[in-house]
């Protein structure tokens, strides 16, 4: 039938001028569709930018529409939920697009490193994206004090925000240039059974020779005497504790508090290890201090749920929202969750939350102090660099909003966020909230957060640019080490010769 | 004039070469040129890559580094577990899903009523996608609430407290979400294999006296040995780059039990973004796949595989 109607040459011919047509169609699309600042998709963000006067600093870039590729944090959804009031504000849209970490790094990078603005502003969660992409982000210091920009009426200096965590998320082996505001905060700290550990502290008394209370005197030495007495099953719990040393950033986290809190121990020597260094040299693996620390940890790690080397915050949060573990150090953004009676058999003021365990000094060989090793992540918002300069003011008027104190306090009422401004952390409000029965579970975890975010406690690094290559190299290490397929004096060797040769030492 | 002697007149002027090519062949180039494009581009800039080391920060030149990525992927300790890794994971999932395969392949084949309804229900776990599989196998194996986990403790064989968490028993979920998923994909292509088996050979056989297992072995095997070898085909390919579960249910843990070469090969490229090693890691990748797939045709080849 196809043959009877058109001849060969016709066929080719139409195809020919189909083809060409359709290639015309798609280039003179491609100019039409990529002004400056292009804009949204809506009617109502288009009225808006007609309306948008001159002198209006919020509404300059009214009919933009912003793409942000976030972690899918609570501060995120929160924030995705009030894109509207960022539109009536400023006549620009805000498209978040949350997923998990692992996922945001690989399309962040992929967009950053091969020059594209698909994502106009990144989530800057400090040492997993910060240290690799940190050269790619614009610095913010630019419009700090542009006056024709919208600026926060507190400012953004540090002391701001929680203790250096500008530095923390913001600036990246130098001090000069700030590409993210800090945005949410994930500090670690220990959730108990606070029930548990009332009703039973008599039986544990008369095992172990004192009382079942947990304070922020509470070592790591103490803790293989809890898991001992909660593992035998007969209180409430299957195990005492449980650790997240899943492979990745967790596992990272999780091996760097027992490190940290025996002699301050770090994997190397920094001028500043809240900026970093590209260069670290050396690393310390191999001393004596590591590798007794590891020794105490297969202990640890032997007496944990067994469990605890697949499990990352979620997993962890899990087995104790559903009374398979007495205690677990997670971050405070979980209060919510484990505070919440349809999700937690742990609801009902039977949580007690206290700073993380305290190194044990006899534990301590290096002659440094015992602390309460406290690390964190601390998510910051930063501005693609490849974007031209209209777009980036653009995106830092959506920074401003995002991290202002109006916008962190409503968030963290209604929706349990994850403030960063000490102005929110410090409201009287708040402040009242730290203590039961509160409105804003968040904050029952504040108290132990403030006072271990601070020296010595606080361990921010390592800040290096092969920083998720050292946690993987690391993780696998220490993993074995805790599965008992390798000593620790064995994992402190091979994890030096691997760190060096990372590095070219 | 009838239809028939129409097409008789023009199939011979549709085959008739221009340029040293049919009709039919100018009217693909089109596409063939577009599948080059995008297929022979990324692998030539793949190869290039590896060459480099590519920067790190913006405004820093690419260097050129000659074989230096492929010398440092063989002194690399998680490159070379990767592969035996890799070995392990592809070959026992191989294996397990060929049986079973087959063996789903024969009951469905020899159903004699609600086959269609039977086949589908079997079919269903390829239908889902990996990473939905990685999650449903993360919570049957979690010692929480997992009904495997719980299962395989009742029976005695797991004692461990661990499944994901235990370094060999990761590996075993981690075939087991797999063998799940892929079985039914050979299952499907077995059974059409079955239906070609001619029949009149069969009943020749059978009427000859041989007995179930004797006709299995010497007529429907070798009937069926180029489906076989296209089943085994496609899944060792496809298996060799997967990686979907994988990222779920362990991210290559517990201390990198299940971190396959091919995971290896994300976490290098998409997670330390060292492209020019990534680029070498996944040329040497590709090449081994390319080269074991070659040797298994081969030597299908040798023994006579012609259909």
């Amino acid at each position: 039938m196809f043959r009877e109607r058109m001849s060969r040459r016709n066929f080719l011919s139409t195809a020919g001028k189909a083809a060409l047509s359709g290639g015309l169609l798609v280039a003179v699309g491609g100019i039409v569709s990529k002004p400056k600042v292009w804009a949204g998709g809506s009617n109502e963000a288009t009225q808006a930018a007609k309306k948008a006067g001159g002198a209006d600093l919020w509404r300059q870039y009214a009919g933009t529409k912003l793409i942000f590729m976030s972690e899918n944090t609570p501060p995120s959804s929160a924030i995705k939920a009030r894109a509207k009031e960022f539109f009536d504000l400023t006549g620009m849209e805000i498209d978040i697009r949350q997923d998990v970490l692992s996922t945001v790094q690989e399309k962040v990078g992929i967009d950053l490193k091969g020059g594209s603005d698909a994502y106009h502003l990144n989530y800057a969660q400090d040492k997993p994206m910060g240290t690799l992409f940190a050269d790619y982000w614009a610095d913010m210091s630019q419009f700090m004090n542009d006056p024709t920009l919208p600026q926060d009426p507190e400012g953004y200096d540090l002391d701001k925000w929680g203790y250096r965590w500008l530095d923390v998320c913001g600036k990246f082996y130098e001090s000069s240039k700030i590409v993210a505001l800090p945005y949410d905060n994930a500090v670690a700290v220990m959730f108990y059974r606070l029930d548990l550990f009332e009703k039973y502290t008599k039986e544990f008394e008369k095992q172990f020779g004192y009382p079942l209370v947990y304070t922020k005197d509470t070592t790591w030495k103490n803790m293989l005497d809890f898991m001992k007495f909660f593992n035998t099953g007969k209180y409430g719990v299957e195990y005492g504790y449980g650790f997240q040393g899943l492979e990745g950033w967790a596992g990272q986290l999780d091996f760097q508090r027992p490190l940290y809190a025996h002699g301050e121990w770090q994997e190397w020597d920094m001028p500043d290890q809240f900026l970093g260094t590209r260069n670290p040299g050396p690393s310390r693996w191999g001393d004596d201090q590591s590798v007794m620390t590891l020794g105490k940890m297969q202990q640890l790690y032997k007496l944990a749920h067994p469990e605890s080397l697949s499990w990352d915050w979620s997993g962890v949060n899990n087995a104790f929202q559903t009374g398979k573990v007495a205690m677990c150090v997670n971050y405070g953004e979980f209060a919510a969750s484990v505070e919440d009676p349809k999700q937690s058999v742990a609801a009902g003021g039977k949580v007690g939350y206290g700073m993380d365990p305290k190194g044990e000094p006899s534990w301590i060989i290096n002659g440094k102090k015992a602390v309460n090793a406290t690390n964190y992540g601390i998510g910051g918002i930063a501005i693609n660099g490849n974007l031209s300069k209209d777009m980036q003011r653009a995106a830092w008027i959506f920074t401003v909003w995002a991290t202002s104190k109006p916008l962190q306090m409503s968030v963290l009422k209604e929706l349990g966020g994850t403030p960063t401004r000490m102005s929110v952390l410090t409201d009287p409000e708040v402040v009242k909230a730290m203590k039961r029965p509160t409105t804003m579970p968040n904050a029952l975890t504040y108290p132990p957060i403030l006072e271990a975010v601070k020296a010595p406690h606080v361990v921010p690094g390592p800040k290096i640019p092969k920083w998720n290559e050292y946690a993987t190299i690391q993780c696998i290490e220490i993993g074995r080490c805790m599965q008992g397929r390798q000593g620790p004096e064995e994992t402190a060797k091979i994890l030096k010769k691997k760190l060096d040769t990372m590095h070219g030492v | 004039m009838s239809k028939k002697d129409t097409n008789a007149r023009e199939l011979p002027a549709l085959h008739r070469k221009m340029f040293g090519m049919s009709f039919y062949g100018w009217i693909l180039m089109p596409a063939v040129i577009l599948l080059a494009f995008i297929t022979l581009y990324p692998c030539f800039w793949m190869i290039v890559m590896s060459l480099l080391k590519v920067s790190t920060r913006p405004g820093m030149k690419n260097e050129f580094v000659g074989l230096a990525n492929y010398a440092g992927l063989f002194k690399d300790s998680l490159f070379l577990q990767g592969w035996v890794i890799q070995g392990k994971y592809v070959g026992i999932s191989l294996v397990v899903e060929f049986i079973l395969g087959f063996a789903i392949a024969l009951f469905l084949n020899n159903l004699k009523r609600s086959a269609n309804v039977i086949t589908t229900i079997v079919l269903v776990p390829m239908m889902i996608a990996p990473v939905a599989v990685g999650f449903l196998y993360l919570y049957l194996f979690n010692s929480s609430f997992g009904w495997y986990y719980w299962f395989l403790r009742s029976i005695g064989i797991l004692r461990q407290g661990s499944i994901l968490g235990d370094m060999n028993w990761a590996v075993a979920a981690i075939i087991i979400a797999d063998v799940w998923e892929w079985t039914p994909f050979m299952a499907l292509i077995f059974l059409a294999g079955l239906k070609k088996v001619p029949l009149d050979q069969l009943e020749a056989s059978k009427c000859d006296g041989a007995p179930p297992i004797r006709r299995f072995f010497d007529v429907v095997l070798p009937n069926m040995v180029s489906v076989i070898v296209i089943g085994v085909l496609i899944r060792f390919m496809d298996i060799m780059r997967y990686i979907d579960t994988i990222f779920v249910m362990t991210t290559g843990g517990p201390a990198g039990a299940t971190k396959t070469v091919s995971y290896y090969l994300f976490d290098v490229a998409f997670r330390f973004f060292d492209l020019g090693r990534g680029a070498a890691h996944g040329f040497v990748l590709l090449l081994v796949t390319i080269i074991i797939a070659q040797a298994f045709v081969n030597i299908m080849k040798k023994k006579g595989v012609q259909r």
